[in-house]
């Protein structure tokens, strides 16, 4: 018996296979979007303490055991009545994964339309005409009106209640913001070996 | 978990070299050294604490009459530990008799991997800048469990030696199973290091793998508390201590896990930095334009608590998130009844403009960097401050000793401060009929009647570190009802706590000190807490909780742009209040 896959809305594939290390999934994320893409949005997400990812394709779902095989993780589709396939453990990622990801309530942009448009320094109020992000949100009170955003070339908007939004913080002097993610953040400690 | 652990407060001085016989005070306390003698900085102390009424009956009982302070001490303090659920301290120390020592818990050596001091210079920088005990607290890995932490030891026993007025502990920056870092203390004895040595084979996360996020890792992490305990209960050790360091930095320490490693021993599992070190890391400039104050530039993880914003991934005028909101995380801890203090430090590894970089040793094979190498030009992309140069935790001490020392830690008997930003606080809760309070104490009576709040701060006269004489602003008064355990051990806010009210302070009081008398309206049987929050007002702006709970509290920390001199803040520790009827 074949899934039904299409249905009302695009199509999205949520995937999973444990990761704790986060830069370990988005290697695996950026190998989903060259094999199936293009793709409208790719994602990250925790889900129970491991990285999973999603991407929204902007044509149809490729065949989900092949996928699950040649990539050695958990599969699912959406919309789809059918579960996630690939392995046990990792199914229930792949499915909430792209259930946040379809629902839009949850999940971390690490590609966007418009992405390659946010780099140097440019108005915050300029952010939503040029790429897919609704809305720039300045953390902790942050004023974000009239601001200048430097985007260090590393734009991770979040998915939060339906919308793409840029979480910003403040940089350097004169009220300029920078995305909340830092491209380099400080590690805890050179060497605990 | 209730135990005794028998501080002999006044005697412990003799261990391991370096303060024989009676008791070095520090010299800013110690009556025996004329004011002729003093440097100008304590002399300058001296009269802080002369002014804010804390320097005659402390130095002179614990000098002339060592035997005054600890008994005083065996006979009213409880040191918060006992019931499970609620650790409302009964100490009952006026804090015009104790010794207010300024310390730092969180200090790293050539025998970290990413730090470069030999013990000598972080304890000759620390004594120079004012510091009356510190805790040298290098990284738990496995060449640290095998070689360091046995190899620095005769290092802290010379330093001892060299600076008989500095207190220097021996600790550990533990790698906290399933979690953050944080500070073990142990008592300097006969068994410290084989006591350290074991833990940290045993239980540090790096050394165990078990730094992953699960169950059975957060039961190591408790397990390793308990170990502490024990320790202390089959007097292997005098006395031990943890405080959590960077809770908040990468959302790794659930409120669970807090509640957690309190509840298994609140003994030894007393606090958490309120504020962190590194805070030179965004001071303007080549190297630091996207870190974060106190290295406070971290995205959540998948190791992450899920329930933490990331309004907690920042700092707050360089406060951890935990703390500087008001209603927060802390005050929900404090809300319970629970003991849990904080504490700020220098974390120092590298020092903002200092000369040195890292010796060349192999620190995997000799377990130590070697001596660092004084290349001739200031580095300025370090993060870090010298011990006492600009993070001090004041600790109110029966007399001047390591288990004086550890004993105030446990009774919360602390307030924190950043770039010397008054000279000495003394803080007492009184109702009259019964003893007053100071930080960390609970006011107990059978009704609450008339409570008052009494202040006494001898303002900031003369430079600090930076040049600058700090002027205190503003004083807070923060106000939380104690509601009692929660049944969700992942709370982290508490809804009935606020700023109740917000003093100036005024240029140039009487005396150079700022008195306050606060009476505290209470329906006599609410039992709550009180603590303090100070400014220098530079950057103010509502809090996270909006500002008809906090008005004018700490503004987050820009990235590349935190000047930590011109944002200087102070909190104390609690002062409980309960009704016994």
């Amino acid at each position: 018996m074949s899934a039904v896959v299409g249905g009302v809305g695009p199509v999205v594939l949520g995937f999973a296979a444990g990761h704790t290390d986060r830069a370990e999934l988005e290697h695996l994320l950026a190998d989903v979007v060259q094999r199936y893409g293009p793709v409208v949005l790719a994602c990250t997400h925790v889900v129970d303490g491991r990285w999973a990812g999603s991407v929204q394709l902007t044509g149809p779902a490729p065949d989900a055991a092949r996928f699950a095989d040649e990539l050695g993780v958990a599969f699912a589709v959406r919309p789809s009545s059918a579960g996630a396939v690939g392995e046990h453990a990792w199914r229930s990622g792949a499915e909430q994964a792209a259930d946040r990801m379809r629902s839009r309530s949850e999940g971390r942009a690490v590609v966007f339309a418009g992405q390659d448009r946010l780099v140097g320094e440019m108005p915050v109020d300029d952010v939503p005409g040029l790429s897919a992000i609704d809305a720039v949100v300045g953390i902790a009170g942050t004023p974000t009106a009239g601001a200048t955003l430097v985007t260090r070339e590393f734009v991770r908007p979040v998915l939060l209640a339906g919308r793409l939004v840029l979480e910003v913080r403040p940089i350097g002097a004169d009220g300029a913001v920078a995305p909340f993610e830092v491209p380099n953040p400080t590690p805890c400690c050179a060497d605990h070996g | 978990m209730s135990h005794d652990h028998g501080h002999d407060h006044g005697h412990d001085h003799g261990h391991d070299g370096g303060h024989e016989g009676a008791a070095a005070l520090p010299a800013a306390m110690d009556l025996a050294v004329a004011a002729e003698d003093l440097s100008a900085a304590q002399l300058g102390r001296r009269r802080f604490l002369q002014r804010a009424g804390l320097l005659g009956a402390a130095a002179a009982g614990a000098s002339l009459l060592p035997g005054f302070a600890g008994a005083a001490a065996a006979e009213t303090e409880d040191d918060g530990r006992g019931t499970q659920g609620q650790g409302f301290g009964h100490e009952q120390v006026d804090p015009q008799h104790l010794l207010w020592l300024t310390g730092d818990h969180h200090i790293h050596t050539q025998y970290s991997p990413d730090a470069q001091y030999l013990v000598s210079q972080q304890v000759n920088k620390a004594t120079q800048y004012g510091l009356d005990w510190m805790v040298i607290t290098d990284h738990g890995s496995v060449g640290h469990a095998k070689i360091g932490v046995e190899k620095v030891h005769p290092d802290i026993v010379a330093a001892r030696v060299d600076n008989a007025r500095t207190l220097v502990f021996q600790g550990l920056e533990w790698n906290i199973p399933a979690a953050e870092h944080g500070t073990v203390i142990v008592a300097p004895g006969e068994n410290d290091v084989a006591t350290l040595k074991e833990f940290e084979n045993t239980y540090d996360g790096v050394v165990t793998k078990t730094t992953a996020s699960s169950p059975e890792n957060e039961a190591k992490a408790r397990a390793g508390i308990a170990f502490l305990g024990a320790q202390v209960k089959s007097k292997r050790i005098a006395d031990a201590l943890l405080l959590a360091n960077h809770p908040a930095r990468k959302g790794l320490d659930s409120p669970h896990e807090i509640r957690g490693w309190r509840d298994t021993d609140p003994s030894i599992a007393v606090g958490m930095e309120g504020a962190p070190g590194h805070q030179a890391a965004a001071i303007p400039g080549s190297g630091h334009t996207t870190n974060g104050r106190g290295y406070y530039d971290n995205a959540p993880s998948a190791a992450s608590f899920p329930g933490y914003p990331k309004e907690s991934y920042v700092t707050y005028g360089g406060f951890d998130w935990m703390t500087s909101t008001v209603g927060g995380l802390w005050d929900s801890l404090l809300a319970e009844g629970k003991n849990w203090w904080i504490s700020a430090n220098s974390d120092s590894h590298q020092v903002y403009g200092d000369t040195f970089a890292p010796g060349t040793a192999d620190i995997a094979t000799t377990g130590s960097r070697g001596a660092p190498v004084d290349t001739g030009s200031p580095i300025s992309a370090y993060g870090d401050f010298w011990p006492g140069y600009y993070s001090n935790t004041v600790v109110g001490s029966t007399d001047f000793s390591y288990g004086a020392v550890m004993a105030g830690i446990r009774a919360g008997r602390m307030y924190v401060m950043h770039g010397g930003l008054v000279g000495a606080l003394s803080v007492r809760l009184v109702q009259r009929g019964v003893a007053p309070v100071t930080l960390g104490g609970t006011l107990t009576a059978p009704r609450l009647n008339n409570v008052e709040l009494q202040v006494d701060i001898a303002l900031a006269d003369r430079p600090n570190f930076h040049g600058d004489v700090p002027k205190l602003a503003k004083i807070d008064v923060i106000i939380g009802q104690v509601t009692g355990p929660v049944t969700n051990q992942d709370t982290l806010s508490a809804p009935k706590t606020r700023v109740v009210e917000s003093f100036p302070v005024p240029s140039n009081p009487a005396g150079n000190v700022y008195s306050l008398r606060y009476p505290i309206r209470t329906d006599g049987k609410t039992p709550f807490y009180v603590r303090l929050r100070g400014s220098d007002g530079n950057r103010l702006g509502p809090g996270l909780g909006g500002a008809s709970i906090d008005p004018a509290g700490p503004v987050v920390d820009a990235l590349g742009n935190a000047d930590p001199w011109k944002d200087l803040w102070l909190y104390t520790n609690p002062i409980f209040a309960v009704p016994t009827r």
